[in-house]
């Protein structure tokens, strides 16, 4: 929904088109987030630090905490644009948790906060220690990356050609 | 996002420039001339059809092209359709999701339907055409009565509308929508709310049929309005019908030819037909236009006037080209930056969990070069941090002891714990700058901490300016390349400046960090992440090492060491720190391939490229100790499916009980390791296919593509032995480090002393230096430390201190947590604290770690505390 910017009704709930925000962990209790947090990398940012260089190879995915970034990928002439926002208390950067590819785009702060990493080997750490709970965030974390992709295969639709 | 607001405002951001009032006013004038008209088409046809049709209706496009907005403010239909919201009698529903699909197709239908008509109905019949303007107001009536915002008509059903969009895509003049107040939202892509871009979001929506309707109409119109002009009225309704599907079907199927061919923008076509069409329109209209006004006035207009129309419209045409595809190109931009969606939000218990997180980390860890800002917790150790806070930093026993993980601390070293004396140690053997501290020891203790995970290189070079300690020592030889050879190394040259040191080396490396092989096996290491000393750490302190080289044999009359080159060393002194080898029991089938040891940094990459190689995907391992556990875990970072085989009735059961055995196992087992306990191992076979297994004594073959013996050490004695040193399971030594032969010292894995072998890292840094002072004529008596050892598995958290099988008079504190694989355990001998097992307690380590090594006695209150199961007192 990249329109969604020209037709910001501003009214609740106005556009039936615009599915509500997908949910991480939307039945875990505040104990199965101490237990998530735990495991997590804890970072601090400022404005503008970079957090994500497009390219690297980490493979945490990212609990934003407190703040706000942007992801930025090159547009035309290779200039960095930013394609997406990512307020606090949302995740991001799943891709590359589950495939180990390099980082499809940078990620900057935009507003100063905390975020939390979760590696692969910190997921298996929680795995081991609360099953059911890795489990669901595994399941979530497919839930946003399937509705990103539909996301991204729209878009690929109604792209150029 | 500024830019939208330049390229494609919204109504709200459109200036009005005209006063509400005047809209009013506009209105009820529409909606009178409206009903005049239909009266006078009714009561006067012959003046009202040319008037209507070919004067009033001509113009209409021209006002979509050139001011959509200023028909959607005073269209007779709006007009009435916004009545019931204006005076709050709608009933203001929603769209359901059919309605909203195909509203807008029923209006082009209707479009279609009702313009191909005028051919044989409406240009002919007042009445008909009367109806039909009456239809339309009362539609948009009744839609305004039932549908919410201007969906009930306006902005769905409404025949004019398809065309609106078409051609107002791109308003020469913006008009602020003076319906709406406020905007209800009722519409997708509203064209009042923003009429600059509802098209192009049209164009582009990700629903293909959504766009697809309106390409549809757009691809038709052109074909449907050369119809319409090239067919005379009154002709049969059927051969009328027929007559307008041709040329809109041919039409279309340019359009859908072209849109394939050509490699346009996705608004590139759909412009170039309502171009088209649109002139096409006038091409034909304006004649017919002029002559209807000139009768209609009683005196004809020039000749000039229908070509000069014609001409007007297309120059208008052109610049509303360029027009379009500049703005569609804006457009992509700016959609560009937003394709991604990455909304989404956490569970409510996330809120909370967060506050506390960030709250309990008050102070911070800042990380050089990058200034990576790691916020901490009291009392967390910087290795931790760091490690959490996804830095590279190579780690190995955890306790200050090997010197894996020096950083620089650029600032705040007072908001850090002291330093301990292994640490100190360990930073005096690795000579680094003064704001060196080992990761693993130093705790932030609040504030903040910069730091750099490279040390800083010494100010001057190390050298000892002590007279030597014994002048009559020229020559010292040392055996072996490990800590306990290297730290003998470091000891000789501190107190002896000048005399010559060699360190005879088998294996090819400089010293490296042996307890982190294991790491080398997943490629969490490489090797040059694992060598302990800076570079040029020899030659700054003159010591001579002998890389690949193995001693061959010992004189112990002459005081010579034969090496296996051939070269022979003098001596004065003599330090074996041949350390251990694996101890491999006699297994049936053992040595083939795929068998292996691990001890060396060779062994771990042999590991590593015989899995990769041999696409190796079963492991097992023989031992569940702490190599073998290490080793297993290992294994199963690679990918390999592990089993760990075990004599004894639990894991580590050298440093745990069987409650923390059976802890720890259940760790394993949930990361998917398999263990099988009390195991009788029969030997490693081979089945006719190839597949290696490793028999276990009742119990099904196990697969073993990789088998590793993990049995214990096995101490390397066979120079010693055959230069007829006392040896038992290792050379054994008195409490000076010295062997049976007074010019031959032993410390590390290779000493045995009081009987015991123990086979640790600290042990053979201590021992080393007892040696090395001893050697150079310094007394110095040899003291066993408390020992303690950790398990590396990320997320284990296994640490044993001291003792912790409990004698008579102990007092024992347990506590076992199984849903969170948690274990505690304490003994407290004499009012002292003789030992713990803590497993998934980090934040204990430390203060028991020092309590037990220390013997420190035990306070009333926390006897009185642990006794009440608050271990809190401990912290
Ligand atoms: C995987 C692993 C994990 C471990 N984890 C821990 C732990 O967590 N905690 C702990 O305390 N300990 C641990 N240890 C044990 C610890 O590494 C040893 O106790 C320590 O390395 C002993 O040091 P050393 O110098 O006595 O012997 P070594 O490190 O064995 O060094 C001896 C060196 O002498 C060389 N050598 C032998 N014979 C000759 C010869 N004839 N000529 C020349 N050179 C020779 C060898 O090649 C070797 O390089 C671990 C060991 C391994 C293998
Ligand atoms: S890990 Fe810090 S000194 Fe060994």
């Amino acid at each position: 929904m990249g329109l969604s910017s020209f037709f910001d009704y501003g009214v609740p709930d106005a556009s039936p088109e615009t599915e509500p925000a997908p949910v991480f962990l939307g039945d875990a209790s505040t104990d199965d987030w101490r237990q998530l947090l735990a495991v997590a990398e804890h970072r601090r940012f400022d404005v503008g630090e970079q957090l994500i260089e497009a390219g690297e190879r980490s493979r945490a995915f990212y609990i934003v905490g407190l703040g706000e970034l942007e992801v930025l990928a090159p547009g035309k002439g290779g200039r960095l644009q930013r394609i997406a926002l990512i307020g606090q208390q949302s995740i991001f950067g799943e891709q590359a948790f589950f495939d180990g590819r390099p980082r499809s785009a940078s990620v900057c702060a935009t507003q100063p906060g905390e975020l939390y990493g979760i590696t692969p080997e910190a997921f298996e750490v929680l795995a081991a220690r609360a099953p059911e709970l890795a489990r669901a965030v595994l399941f979530d974390l497919g839930r946003i990356l399937s509705l990103r992709l539909r996301n991204a295969t729209g878009n690929l639709f109604k792209g150029r050609r | 996002m500024s830019s939208a607001i330049i390229h494609f405002p919204n109504y709200l951001q459109i200036q009005s420039r005209v006063p509400l009032w005047c809209w009013f006013a506009l209105r009820v004038g529409s909606v009178a001339c409206a009903l005049g008209m239909a009266a006078l088409l009714v009561l006067k046809p012959e003046l009202g059809l040319p008037l209507w049709w070919s004067v009033i209706v001509p113009v209409l496009p021209a006002v979509f092209f050139i001011a959509p907005g200023l028909w959607r403010n005073v269209c007779p239909m709006a007009a009435l359709n916004q009545t019931p919201r204006l005076f709050g009698f709608t009933m203001g529903r929603t769209h359901t999701r059919r309605i909203r699909e195909y509203s807008y197709v029923v209006g082009i239908a209707l479009f279609l339907l009702l313009v191909s008509s005028r051919k044989w109905l409406f240009d002919q019949s007042g009445v008909a055409s009367a109806a039909l303007i009456l239809f339309g107001l009362g539609g948009a009536f009744l839609g305004g009565l039932i549908f919410k915002g201007k969906s009930g008509w306006c902005s769905s059903i409404c025949p004019m509308l398809p065309v609106q969009r078409v051609y107002g895509q791109t308003p020469f003049i913006m008009l602020r929508n003076a319906h709406c107040q406020p905007c209800v939202g009722c519409t997708k892509n509203c064209y009042d709310f923003n009429p600059g871009v509802a098209y192009l979001a049209d164009q582009y929506d990700e629903d293909p049929r959504y766009s697809g309707y309106r390409r549809l109409f757009v691809g038709l119109l052109p074909g449907f309005i050369l119809a319409f002009f090239t067919i005379p009225n009154g002709q049969p309704a059927g051969e009328v019908y027929l007559h307008f599907a041709l040329y809109a079907g041919l039409s279309l199927a340019l359009f859908h030819t072209l849109d394939i061919l050509l490699k346009l923008p996705r608004n590139g076509l759909t412009v170039l037909f309502g171009a088209l069409a649109f002139n096409f329109y006038y091409w034909f209209a304006a004649a017919s236009w002029a002559s209807s006004v000139g009768k209609l006035a009683g005196t004809a207009l020039s000749d000039a006037v229908p070509m000069t129309i014609r001409v007007l419209l297309a120059l208008l045409t052109l610049a509303w080209l360029t027009r379009s595809v500049i703005r569609e190109g804006w457009f992509r931009e700016q959609t560009a930056q937003e394709t991604v969606n990455l909304a989404t939000r956490l569970g409510a218990g996330a809120s909370a969990a967060l506050r506390e997180a960030s709250a309990a980390a008050q102070a911070e860890v800042v990380v050089e070069p990058d200034q990576r800002r790691l916020p901490a917790a009291a009392g967390a150790t910087l290795l931790e941090l760091v490690e959490r806070g996804g830095c590279a930093i190579e780690s190995g026993c955890r306790m200050g002891v090997c010197g894996a993980d020096p950083i620089a601390i650029k600032d705040g070293m007072g908001n850090l714990s002291p330093v301990g004396d292994d640490e100190k140690n360990t930073l005096a053997r690795l000579g680094h700058a003064d704001n060196t501290r080992m990761a693993c020891c130093a705790r932030i203790l609040g504030g903040t901490v910069t730091i750099a995970l490279k040390p800083d290189t010494a100010g001057a070079p190390i050298r000892s300016g002590k007279a030597p300690a014994n002048p009559d020592i020229k020559q010292v030889v040392i055996i072996g390349n490990g800590i306990a050879g290297v730290t003998a190394a470091d000891h000789v040259r501190r107190r002896h400046p000048d005399c010559e040191i060699h360190v005879v080396a088998a294996e090819n490396h400089a010293l490296y960090n042996r307890m982190a092989i294991t790491r080398l096996i997943y490629g969490r290491s490489a090797m040059q992440g694992l060598y302990l000393l800076p570079e040029n750490w020899y030659k700054e302190r003159n010591i001579d090492v002998w890389l690949n080289t193995a001693a061959h044999s010992i004189d112990p009359a002459a005081r010579t060491v034969a090496l296996a080159d051939g070269e022979v060393l003098n001596y004065d002194k003599l330090i074996l720190a041949t350390g251990s080898n694996s101890f491999v029991p006699p297994i049936n089938g053992y040595g083939g391939d795929g068998c292996y040891v691990l001890r060396t940094a060779d062994d771990a990459m042999s590991v590593r490229s015989y899995a990769q190689r041999s696409q190796a995907r079963h492991a097992v391992v023989a031992g569940g100790g702490l190599l073998g556990l290490e080793a297993a875990y290992a294994l199963h970072k690679m990918g390999l499916r592990v089993s760990v085989i075990e004599r004894n009735a639990w894991l580590l059961h050298r440093q745990l009980d069987e409650k923390g055995g059976l802890t720890i196992q259940r760790y394993l087992n949930s990361l998917g390791l398999n263990i099988v306990l009390n195991a009788q191992l029969d030997g490693v076979v081979r089945d006719d296919a190839g597949q290696q297994h490793a028999a276990v004594k009742d119990e099904a073959a196990i697969p073993a593509d990789i088998f590793v013996v993990a049995a214990g050490i096995a101490p390397n004695i066979a120079l010693a032995k055959a230069a007829g040193l006392t040896v038992n399971r290792a050379v054994v030594v008195d409490d000076a480090m010295r062997s049976s032969d007074p010019h031959i010292y032993a410390a590390g894995d290779v000493a045995e002393w009081q009987g015991k072998a123990p086979g640790l890292w600290p042990v053979a840094v201590e021992q080393a230096e007892v040696a090395a002072c001893n050697a150079l004529g310094e007394a110095r008596d040899y003291a066993e430390p408390v020992l303690s050892t950790m398990l590396k598995v990320v997320g284990a958290d296994v640490v044993s201190i001291g003792r912790f099988a409990p004698q008579d008079g102990d007092e024992v504190f347990v506590e076992e947590d199984v849903a969170a694989h948690r274990y505690r355990k304490l003994l407290v001998a004499g009012g002292q604290f003789a030992g713990a097992i803590l497993i998934g307690w980090p934040a204990f380590n430390e203060p028991l770690g020092k309590a037990v090594k220390g013997r420190a006695a035990i306070s009333p209150a926390q006897l009185a505390g642990l006794r009440a199961g608050q271990w809190d007192v401990l912290l």
